[in-house]
C-alpha cells in the first residue's frame, strides 16, 4: 500500500543518509549490565557531541532472543530451515545453492544464468509467467552472488502450492530462450554502463581488486566482450552442474504449517536428484596489504571526492571478529560514530562519513568512506587518517566502549519486526558455519570486549601504512594533496571496464 | 502451453509432480487474503497538538514520528533550502539536549533514527526499543519547545546540507532534472523551486531566520504526532501530556500562496549533462491532490503503465529497445501532484522516439481504456504489496519500511494528519483504489495527460560516449541483434 501511494521523495531531503545494517534477534526482555551512559559535558571521544545528560533512559537493555528455526531434511538431502511467524498471512522462501560466481567456467555465467531462470520455463514463456505471479500478488526473483545463487518466492500463504509450484518451475525448468539471452545481455551491459557513472560505484569495483588482488574473490563486472559470448549452452552447462541439492539449503518464514510443508515439499522436489560433487570454495591465500596505496580515478566534472578507505578483515568464524564489530561501531557506526562527529558535525566536510565491516566465509573487508567536496580532500583525508590512528593510538573511554556495546545489542530488538530479517540471519548461519544459538550468545561475546581489544585489532587491521585509499575525483585538483599520505597510481577508468589490471 | 509432444515427454513427469493439486497451466490461484485495518486513537493536546497511537504488540519496539506543517513551499524567495537546512538544526541541540546527543542517545541505546524534509512537510521520527519510550517522547518535546541554536552550528550545518546538494545532485547525473522541471511545471514559488535549495540561499540563511522559523512553524498546534508500537495507550498518553503538554501554542503560521496557473500549453527545456553517459527523458503532467478523487484513477493508471514486466510501457517500450528503462505513475502528495514519465535513452537512440513511444501509450489509453484484466492485476499487486512487500523476497512486515513496519506506519499516520486531515487514510486509500473503474482511468487520462498540460526536461551527455566505461561496447551488443 504504501509502496502504492509513491512519496514525492525526488527532491526529498534527510538529516542523513545511511541505512544500518541493524543486527538481528530477538523475542524477550531480560535486563543487563550494560548502563547507560552517564557522562555529562563535553565528550571528546565524540567529536564534540555536547553531552547534557537531562534525558530519560531506561537503564536496562533490552535484549532479546532469536526465535529458532526448525529444521528437517527432504529426500534430496536439501536442509529446510522453517521460522513459522502467523503474523501476516504472507510466506517467503529463499532456496540458496552453491551456483555463484565464484563457480564459473567464464565470466558472467552465473549472473546470467541466474537472470534468465525466470525468463521463461518449459511451459510458461516469460510474460506468461510475469502475468501469473502478478495476478496471484507474487514475487519471483533469482540472482547470483559471489559463492551462491539464490532463488526467492514470496507471496500470499493461501497460495503456498502455487508458489512451490513456481519455485519448482524455475529450477527445474528454465528454458534459456535465446531471443530472452540477448535481452538479458542488453541489459547486463547497459546497468554496469549506468553504475559507472555513479562515482561510489566505480569506487566499488576498483576496491574489489584492490584488496583481494590476485584471488578469484576480486569480482568485477564482466566485460561487454564475455557478456556478448554467452550461450543458451553455456547456461543449461551451468545449471545442470550447479543448481543441485548437494549443499543447498532452503529457508522459508511466515504463515505456514512445518508437517504439510515438508510434505509438499518433498512431493514437489522429487525429481531434483543430487548431483556428483558439491562445490567447494576456490582455495586462495589472502595478503592483506602492508603499505599504504592510494588508487586515483579521475572523473572530470567531479563536484566532490569519493574516499573509499579500508583493508581485508577476517571471517566470520575469526575470533577477531567481535572486538571488530565492537571497533567498527566506535569508529564509524552511525551518525554517533566518530568519523560522522568529527568529519562532519565538526568540519563539515561531507554529508556523512561511516566506516564499514563486512564478514563471511572468506575474509571480508574493513572500510571508511565519505564523499567531501573536492578543495577539502586533503584535510579530510587527514582527519580520517588521524580517527584510524587514534583508535590503536589511545584507549577508548570506558564509557565510550559501554555506549558502542549497548548500540549493539540494544539494535536488536528491532529485528524482530521482520520475519525475512530473522531468516536472513539464521541462513548466514548455516552458511558460515556458525552455530545456530550463535546469536544467543552474541551479546556476552559484545560484553567481553575490553578497549585493549580494540586497541589490538585496530592495529591489526586498520594499523598505520596498511590503509589502502581509492579517491574517486577530479584529478587535477586532489593529486598532490592525495600524495601527501602515500604513493598515488592513476587508474584508467576505461582499463578497469576492460577488465585489465 | 508452448510446448510440442515431444517436450512433454521430456518433462512429463516433473510436470506431474509438481502440479500436482494445482494445476500449473490452469488461472493463478485468486489473491483473497484482506489488509488487516490498523487501530489507532486520535485526540489533541490543549495546546493543539495532534496525537495519533497504535498500539502493536508483535515486536518488543516502538516509533515515534512527529510531522511538521512545513516544508520548502512555505520557503520565500532568497531562502530556498532553508526548511531542510531547519531540519539539520533540529539535531544540533535543544535546551536539556547537547548538539549531536539527540544522536548518540538513539543509537547508543539500540534505536535508529532519521528527519526528512520534502515540499509538503517535516517530519522528524525514531524507533527504539519498546523500553526507550520516554528518551524519544523527550527528544522531540524538548526541540519542539526550546531548540537552541548558534551560529558554529549553522555554519557547520550549512556546510553539511552543501555536501548533501553536491552528493545527491551536483556530483550525479541527472542531478539537474528535478530543478528544471518544477522550474517550469509549477507556478506558485513554493513549488517552483526544490527543497535542496540553492548554494546562494543557503549561503544567505541567517540565524536571524532560523529563530523567526522555529517561532512560526515549529508549534505543537502546526505538529503531528504518531507513536506505533509496543506500548500501554494509558501511559502513552500519560507520557505525551508530561512531555508535550506545556509547550506554548503559536499562533496559527501564515498559509503559503499555492495559487497555480493551468500550464496552458506545453514547456521544454534542454540540459546537457558532464556527468551523463546516456540522454534522460522525463516529461511531468499537473494533476490534482492527492485527496481528490481523481487521483485514485491516475494512481492505479500509474501501476498499469509501468508495474514490472507486464506494465504497458516495459512491454511496448523498453522490450522493443526504444528505452533502456521507463517509469510512469502519480506522485501523489497534498499539492497539485504530477504524473511523470521518464526514460533513460539507449545508446544510439533518440529521446524523440521515446517520446513519441510514451504519447503513444497516452492516446491508446484515452481511446480504448484499460482492461478489466489489468484494473485487477494492479489492485491485486496493490494489496500483496502491503501484505507480501516489494519483491525479491524482501518486504512484509518491517521489511520495506513500508506501511506494515511501525515506523512506516507511524509516519503515514502522522503525515495524513498533516496532509489531509485524515490519519485513517492508512486504511481507506487501498479501498478507494479498488473502486476505480476502467472508465474512471480513460477520463483522467483524456482529462489530465494532454500535451498543453506538461512538461518536458531532456538531459544529455555534454559530449558523444566514447568514454571509459562501456558504451560503445553496450551499442556493438545491441547491434547483434
Amino acid at each position: 500500500m504504501v509502496s502504492f501511494e509513491k512519496s514525492r521523495n525526488r527532491t526529498g531531503v534527510r538529516l542523513f543518509a545511511f541505512f544500518s545494517m541493524s543486527a538481528l534477534l530477538l523475542s524477550t526482555l531480560i535486563s543487563t549490565g550494560v548502563r547507560a551512559q552517564e557522562t555529562t559535558g563535553v565528550n571528546p571521544d565524540t567529536g564534540g557531541a555536547v553531552i547534557k545528560g537531562k534525558a530519560p533512559v531506561a537503564k536496562d537493555l533490552l535484549t532479546v532472543k532469536l526465535p529458532k528455526p526448525k529444521m528437517f531434511k527432504l529426500s534430496n538431502g536439501v536442509s529446510v530451515y522453517v521460522l513459522e511467524d502467523h503474523r501476516v498471512p504472507a510466506i517467503h522462501m529463499e532456496l540458496i545453492m552453491h551456483a555463484g560466481m565464484l563457480f564459473e567456467p567464464k565470466p558472467a555465467v552465473a549472473e546470467t544464468t541466474a537472470a534468465m531462470l525466470t525468463e521463461g520455463t518449459q511451459t510458461r514463456d516469460y510474460l506468461k509467467f510475469a502475468e501469473y505471479t502478478a495476478d496471484m500478488g507474487a514475487n519471483v526473483s533469482s540472482r547470483a552472488g559471489a559463492d551462491t545463487a539464490t532463488i526467492s518466492v514470496a507471496g500470499l500463504s493461501e497460495s503456498t502450492d502455487a508458489l512451490i509450484a513456481l519455485m519448482t518451475d524455475v529450477l527445474l525448468h528454465p528454458a534459456f530462450p535465446a531471443d530472452r539471452l540477448e535481452r538479458i545481455k542488453y541489459q547486463q551491459k547497459s546497468q554496469i554502463a549506468q553504475r559507472r557513472t555513479n562515482p561510489a560505484g566505480l569506487a566499488a569495483e576498483l576496491a574489489s581488486k584492490v584488496y583481494y588482488g590476485g584471488t578469484p574473490y576480486a569480482r568485477t563486472s564482466p566485460t561487454a566482450a564475455a557478456i556478448t559470448s554467452l550461450t543458451s549452452a553455456d547456461l543449461k552447462g551451468f545449471h545442470d552442474a550447479f543448481y543441485i541439492p548437494n549443499g543447498a539449503i532452503l529457508g522459508v518464514t511466515g504463515d505456514v504449517d512445518i508437517k504439510s510443508l515438508h510434505k509438499k515439499l518433498d512431493a514437489a522436489l522429487a525429481d531434483w536428484k543430487p548431483g556428483g560433487e558439491t562445490a567447494t570454495l576456490p582455495k586462495a591465500v589472502f595478503t592483506p596489504h602492508e603499505k599504504t596505496q592510494i588508487y586515483l580515478i579521475d572523473r572530470p566534472g567531479s563536484a566532490q571526492t569519493v574516499l573509499q578507505f579500508g583493508n581485508l578483515s577476517v571471517r566470520q568464524n575469526d575470533p577477531d571478529y567481535i572486538a571488530l564489530t565492537v571497533a567498527n561501531r566506535i569508529l564509524g557506526g552511525g551518525s554517533s560514530g566518530r568519523l560522522f562527529q568529527n568529519i562532519r558535525e565538526q568540519k563539515g566536510y561531507t554529508y556523512g562519513a561511516y566506516s564499514n565491516l563486512s564478514a563471511g566465509q572468506w575474509p571480508g573487508l574493513w572500510g571508511a568512506s565519505a564523499s567531501v567536496r573536492t578543495p577539502v580532500t586533503e584535510p579530510a583525508t587527514r582527519e580520517f587518517f588521524r580517527e584510524f590512528d587514534r583508535l590503536q593510538d589511545e584507549p577508548v573511554a570506558p564509557s565510550d566502549l559501554e555506549r558502542a556495546k549497548r548500540s549493539i545489542v540494544g539494535s536488536f530488538a528491532s529485528t524482530l519486526e521482520s520475519p525475512e530479517a530473522i531468516l536472513t540471519r539464521t541462513l548466514d548461519l548455516v552458511q558460515n558455519n556458525l552455530p545456530l544459538d550463535y546469536w544467543d550468545t552474541y551479546p556476552a561475546r559484545i560484553q567481553a570486549v575490553t578497549a585493549e581489544d580494540i586497541q589490538r585489532v585496530a592495529r591489526k587491521y586498520m594499523g598505520k601504512n596498511r590503509i589502502q585509499l581509492i579517491a574517486v575525483g577530479e584529478r587535477s585538483q586532489i593529486e598532490e594533496g592525495l600524495k601527501k599520505f602515500g604513493p598515488v597510481e592513476i587508474v584508467n577508468a576505461a582499463a578497469l571496464a576492460a577488465g585489465q589490471p | 502451453m508452448f510446448y510440442t509432444h515431444s517436450r512433454i515427454a521430456a518433462v512429463g513427469v516433473a510436470i506431474a509432480a509438481l502440479c500436482g493439486a494445482a494445476a500449473c497451466q490452469a488461472d493463478p490461484p485468486e489473491a483473497k487474503a484482506r489488509v488487516p485495518q490498523i487501530k489507532f486513537t486520535d485526540y489533541r493536546l490543549s495546546n493543539g497538538l495532534r496525537v495519533i497511537l497504535s498500539v502493536d504488540h508483535s515486536a518488543p519496539v516502538v516509533a515515534v514520528s512527529v510531522t511538521y506543517n512545513v516544508g520548502s513551499r512555505n520557503e520565500r524567495e532568497g531562502r530556498t533550502g532553508f526548511a531542510h537546512l531547519f531540519e539539520h538544526m533540529m539535531f544540533q541541540g535543544s535546551q536539556n539536549v547537547g548538539k549531536g546527543e539527540h544522536m548518540l542517545l538513539v543509537q547508543d541505546n539500540g534505536g535508529t533514527m532519521n528527519g526528512t524534509t520534502n515540499e509538503d512537510r517535516t517530519n522528524y521520527f525514531e524507533t527504539v526499543p519498546a523500553n526507550q519510550l520516554d528518551l524519544a517522547l523527550f527528544l522531540e518535546a524538548d526541540r519542539m519547545r526550546a531548540l537552541d541554536i548558534s551560529q558554529t552550528n549553522l555554519d557547520n550545518q550549512r556546510a553539511v546540507v552543501q555536501e548533501e546538494k553536491r552528493q545527491s545532485y551536483d556530483n550525479q547525473p541527472y542531478g539537474g532534472m528535478s530543478e528544471a522541471m518544477q522550474s517550469m511545471v509549477y507556478s506558485s514559488f513554493g513549488y517552483k523551486h526544490t527543497t535542496i535549495g540553492s548554494m546562494a540561499d543557503l549561503n544567505a540563511a541567517t540565524l536571524e531566520d532560523v529563530k523567526s522559523f522555529f517561532k512560526t512553524y515549529y508549534a505543537p498546534n502546526n505538529a503531528a504526532i504518531a507513536v506505533v508500537g509496543d506500548f500501554k495507550e494509558s501511559e502513552a498518553k500519560a507520557k505525551i501530556e508530561k512531555y508535550f503538554g506545556a509547550i506554548a501554542r503559536q499562533p496559527d503560521p501564515p498559509a503559503p500562496d499555492l495559487t497555480e496557473t493551468p500550464l496552458n500549453g506545453e514547456k521544454r527545456k534542454e540540459l546537457t549533462d558532464p556527468l551523463a553517459q546516456l540522454t534522460r527523458y522525463e516529461a511531468a503532467y499537473k494533476t490534482v491532490s492527492g485527496d481528490n478523487p481523481d487521483s485514485y484513477a491516475l494512481t492505479v493508471l500509474g501501476t498499469i503503465l509501468s508495474s514490472g514486466r507486464t506494465g504497458r510501457l516495459n512491454q511496448d517500450i523498453v522490450e522493443k529497445r526504444i528505452a533502456l528503462n521507463t517509469n510512469a505513475g502519480m506522485q501523489s502528495s497534498r499539492g497539485p501532484s504530477l504524473f511523470s514519465f521518464s526514460a533513460t535513452v539507449p545508446p544510439g537512440g533518440n529521446p524523440a522516439e521515446v517520446e513519441k513511444a510514451f504519447d503513444a501509450e497516452i492516446a491508446r489509453i484515452q481511446t480504448e481504456g484499460v482492461t478489466e484484466a489489468e484494473l485487477k492485476r494492479a489492485l491485486t499487486q496493490a494489496r500483496a504489496r502491503a501484505l507480501v512487500g516489494g519483491g525479491g523476497g524482501r518486504g512484509g512486515r518491517g521489511g520495506g519500511g513500508g506501511v506494515q513496519s511501525v515506523l512506516g506506519r507511524a509516519n503515514q499516520l502522522s503525515q495524513n494528519a498533516i496532509f489531509y486531515n485524515d490519519p485513517g487514510r492508512i486504511n481507506t486509500l487501498l479501498p478507494r483504489l479498488e473502486a476505480v473503474t476502467a472508465a474512471d482511468i480513460k477520463r483522467v487520462a483524456k482529462q489530465y495527460l494532454n500535451k498543453d498540460n506538461r512538461a518536458v526536461v531532456i538531459d544529455s551527455p555534454e559530449s558523444e560516449p566514447g568514454l571509459p566505461f562501456f558504451l560503445a561496447q553496450a551499442t556493438s551488443g545491441k547491434a547483434g541483434q
